[in-house]
């Protein structure tokens, strides 16, 4: 994989690609709000694509009305924050323990983001609230544009 | 053939109804896209296969083949997956088979060759009571001519048993003595065209045979009173009370040989 960061507005296109899609294939089931506040700052790639593909896959997907998936960009601080949260069936983390799968997503996502950039990645919600998503990418050294 | 496909993706749906007409293009195909529908179109009418896709909200492929199975034992269940890690359980519940996405038409024809419960292609769905009055149904309900000639031919034709009669024919029965060829051949036309509607509408096309100018029924595709009578089947000698087509005056004279037989 290309250890190069990438800019956030270049994984938001190939996020929108694949929502488009997705849209596509479960008609008016998944809907989706985009709130983007900063699109140049560089992250580190396929961060922000797994994130969205959760969303839709154990969020929104398995809920029989389908539901909204948000997603936001935005400044606080020194640091760029991404936030992608779906109002969808939420997770049960103790579940993950013991129904014998292997959930190596969320925390390959998370070990990449903090050895590549230092960055965080936080999970809220629950069964029946719905999930979301933070990811925080530091401003320092990021290169203009 | 009464066909049900449930995928909770429209594209996909549309694509596997499609494919399924494709391969059966006589079959009715009705489409569902979660499992609510799914379970009213199966509880207004029987269905003899459901293709199935597994990974649904609210209730998967296999639980669904369970309430279909509840509501008739007779339906054949299909499942159409993108995953094989289904397979195991699908067996279990007696699937006719286990399709992978994206459907293949020599797939399905080869399962439709293998089902648990083979549909009766020439299942009879019509019933014909030709004693007392006459009328056909289909289920327990009159099949809906939208013109009462339109039904004496059906009732001439069924009086044929399986003979043919011509366009002069069928006019001289309908309108006796009348001398206006050109507008009754017309008339004749529309009524043809009418009880082919209502033939269609309880999925019995093919009980009427008309080659060029002949007209008639299969026989071996109703089930009728009077054949079955003909043929010595008591239940049929039974509810023979000595009337037979009573409100056609043509009807008289295949009464009058069974009157003799009787």
């Amino acid at each position: 994989m290309d250890k190069r960061p990438v800019s956030f507005r270049k994984e938001l296109d190939h996020v929108k690609n694949y929502l488009a899609i997705e849209q596509r294939r479960f008609g008016g089931r998944v809907k989706v709000v985009y709130d983007i506040q900063e699109e140049y700052f560089l992250m580190p790639s396929l961060i922000l694509q797994p994130v969205v593909e959760n969303a839709v896959k154990h969020g929104i997907t398995p809920k029989e009305q389908g539901g909204t998936i948000w997603i936001k960009s935005g400044k606080k601080g020194s640091s760029y924050y991404i936030t992608v949260a779906d109002d969808g069936v939420g997770y049960e983390e103790e579940k993950w323990k013991t129904d014998g799968k292997v959930h190596i997503g969320i925390e390959n996502t998370r070990s990449r983001l903090k050895s590549m950039c230092g960055g965080e990645l936080q999970i809220t919600g629950g069964p029946g609230r719905g999930t979301c998503v933070v990811i925080r990418i530091p401003g320092e050294g990021q290169t203009r544009k | 053939m009464n066909i049900l496909v449930v995928d909770d993706e429209p594209m996909v749906l549309e694509e596997t109804r499609e494919t399924v007409q494709k391969v059966c293009p006589e079959a009715e195909i009705r489409a569902a896209e979660n499992w609510k529908t799914a379970l009213e179109l199966a509880k207004e009418e029987p269905v003899d296969i459901a293709f199935l896709d597994i990974e649904m909200p609210g209730m998967n492929g296999l639980e669904l083949s369970r309430h279909l199975k509840e509501r008739n034992q007779q339906t054949n269940i299909i499942f159409v997956t993108a995953y094989s890690e289904y397979a195991l359980e699908a067996f279990s519940l007696y699937a006719s088979g286990y399709l992978m996405k994206p459907l293949q038409k020599e797939e399905v024809k080869t399962a439709l060759c293998h089902l648990r419960d083979p549909v009766k292609y020439d299942e009879k769905r019509l019933k014909v009571q030709c004693f007392g009055n006459f009328e056909v149904f289909y289920g327990n309900r009159p099949v809906p001519f939208a013109r009462a000639k339109a039904k004496e031919i059906f009732a001439y034709l069924v009086d044929l048993k399986g003979a043919s009669a011509n366009t002069g024919e069928l006019c001289a029965v309908l309108w006796e003595d009348s001398m206006e060829i050109e507008r009754n051949r017309h008339y004749l036309r529309n009524l043809i065209a009418d009880l082919r509607k209502a033939l269609h509408s309880c999925q019995a096309d093919e009980v009427f045979i008309n080659k060029r100018n002949q007209f008639a029924v299969d026989t071996e595709r109703i089930d009728c009173d009077y054949y079955r009578f003909l043929k010595g089947d008591l239940s049929a000698v039974n509810h023979y009370r000595g009337e037979y087509m009573k409100q056609y005056s043509w009807a008289e004279f295949t009464l009058e040989q069974i009157r003799k037989r009787y």
